[in-house]
Order: C-alpha cells, then structure tokens, then sequence
C-alpha cells in the first residue's frame, strides 16, 4: 500500500520457552518468556520512508500481537466421538 | 513419555483476527481477539489414561502457552547495515 | 544450518533411553532459545523461513499481492497450535 520497494527484507526470530513440572503429578507447564526480533532490510528509498513502512508493517503483523497480548483460548474435545469436559482444558 | 496409545488424534483451529486503522495516518493496528480449538481423539484406551494425556499434552503445548499469555517482544532494526531505532518498535 | 540455542542435542536419542521413553520430564525441565530466519523472495509476497536444514515458504493470496502458492504466514502459527 506504501508502495515502498526494497531490495531486500530478513528476519531473525527467536523464542526463549520452557518445559517443567512433572508428567507423573499433572503438573506439566510450558510456555515462552521472551521473543527477540531482528529486522535486516535494505532498500534505496528515503530514510523515512522505509522506516514508515516497516513501522505499518510491524503495527499490521498479526503474529507479533498474538506474541505480545493474551489471547483467550477455548478448547473442546472429542474422545471416541463424545464430547468430554476436562477441568482446566474444556470449559 | 505416557504410553498411551491411540488410533487417531485431530486438531481444527480457528483464529478471529483483525486489521484496523488508516496506512496513511500512520494508525494501522491488527491482533487476534480469540481462538477456538477443537481436538478429536480416537483410542481404546481407558478413558481416563487418554485424558490425562491429552490434559499434559494441553499443559505441555510451547504455542498454546504462547497464544494465552503476554509475552515480551523486543525488535531491533537494521537499514542498510545500521541499526536504527524506532520510537515505541525498536530499541 | 540455523540452530537453537540451548538445545539439548546431548540427550539420547536411541529408543528405550530417550527422554520421551521415561516416565518423566528431566529435573529442572527445559529451557531452550528457539531461533529461525526469514526472507523476501523476489518482489511478490513469497518468503522463505529457515530452521535448522529446513526450509518453509508462505505465500498471500492474490489480492494481497501474492501468488497463492503457499500458506499464508499466520497458517503456521494456527497449525503449530493443532501440531
């Protein structure tokens, strides 16, 4: 939409996430603390107007918001073709 | 690590996400508001060996965790070969 | 090769002594850096994402600029919930 060209556009990403607690007690957590982004463009366009173009396209990814605002996740399952409600999984 | 065995295991994920805001007044905003999972377990196992797997599965799962909660994301930017800072983007 | 930082590449991977053959997670569990590259691909919207020796490419929709030859990148953040 900003009809910005560049040469080139990469990305280095990276998740810090963990696994604890215990299978025997039910007590398994996960999850991902932190997320590092690194953005490498080049592109013979003004200044300005590159660095407009990567704030639009960083406001507009879908997946960055996702990263940075909880999300409410509901779950439902089927076993053997049968709904089933699990405490803390299914509402 | 739970040897559980089943004949087969679905998932079906919905996502509602948006795009709002104007490119030209700089205002674009996007995210997603909720997602829906729906998983079908086919197994002849005991019923409840095959939840408790499905709820450390659950428990265990690095991109639900992600999606429920709020994770810190830093950025930084390089444009043609130098680092550039972006008020409320990058450091 | 893009590799993760912190991954247990020590561990066995020889069935009866992986760890997803013990009964438990190990002490302390895990705590891995994920990290993988992404890149324009020409002047549509084709992108390639690299990790380890793996390569993945998504794609938009025509209307979006693309050729639709792929999935659109936020499939795989849907998909690696169902995975």
């Amino acid at each position: 939409m900003t009809k910005t060209p560049f040469t080139k556009a990469k990305c280095r990403v990276e998740f810090d996430y963990f696994l604890k607690g215990s299978v025997l007690k039910g007590t398994v957590d996960s999850g991902c603390t932190a997320v590092r982004t690194h953005f490498d463009v080049e592109s013979d366009q003004p200044r300005e107007k590159i660095l407009n173009l990567i704030r639009l396209a960083k406001q507009g990814c879908y997946a960055e918001k996702m990263v940075q605002a909880p999300v409410p996740l509901t779950s439902t399952i089927n076993l053997n073709g049968e709904a089933i409600s699990l405490e803390g999984i299914t509402e | 690590m739970m040897k559980t065995p089943f004949k087969k295991a679905s998932c079906r994920v919905d996502f509602d996400y948006f795009l709002k805001g104007s490119v030209l007044k700089e205002t674009v905003e996007s995210g997603c508001t909720a997602v829906r999972t729906h998983f079908v377990v086919e197994s002849d196992e005991p019923e409840e060996n095959v939840l408790a797997l499905i709820k450390n599965a659950k428990r265990g799962c690095f991109a639900e965790s992600m999606v429920t909660t709020a994770v810190p994301l830093t950025s930084t930017i390089e444009l043609n070969g130098k680092a550039v800072s972006m008020r409320g983007i990058a450091d | 090769m893009i590799n993760s930082p912190n991954y247990p590449w020590d561990e066995s991977a020889v069935p009866g002594e992986r760890p997803i053959d013990k009964p438990e997670i190990r002490p302390g569990g895990y705590e891995i850096t994920m990290l993988a590259e992404m890149e324009t691909q020409g002047e549509g919207q084709l992108k390639v994402g690299r990790f380890r020796d793996f390569e993945v490419f998504c794609d938009e929709p025509p209307r979006l600029g693309g050729e639709d030859r792929y999935p659109q990148p936020l499939t795989y953040i849907a998909m690696g919930v169902g995975f």
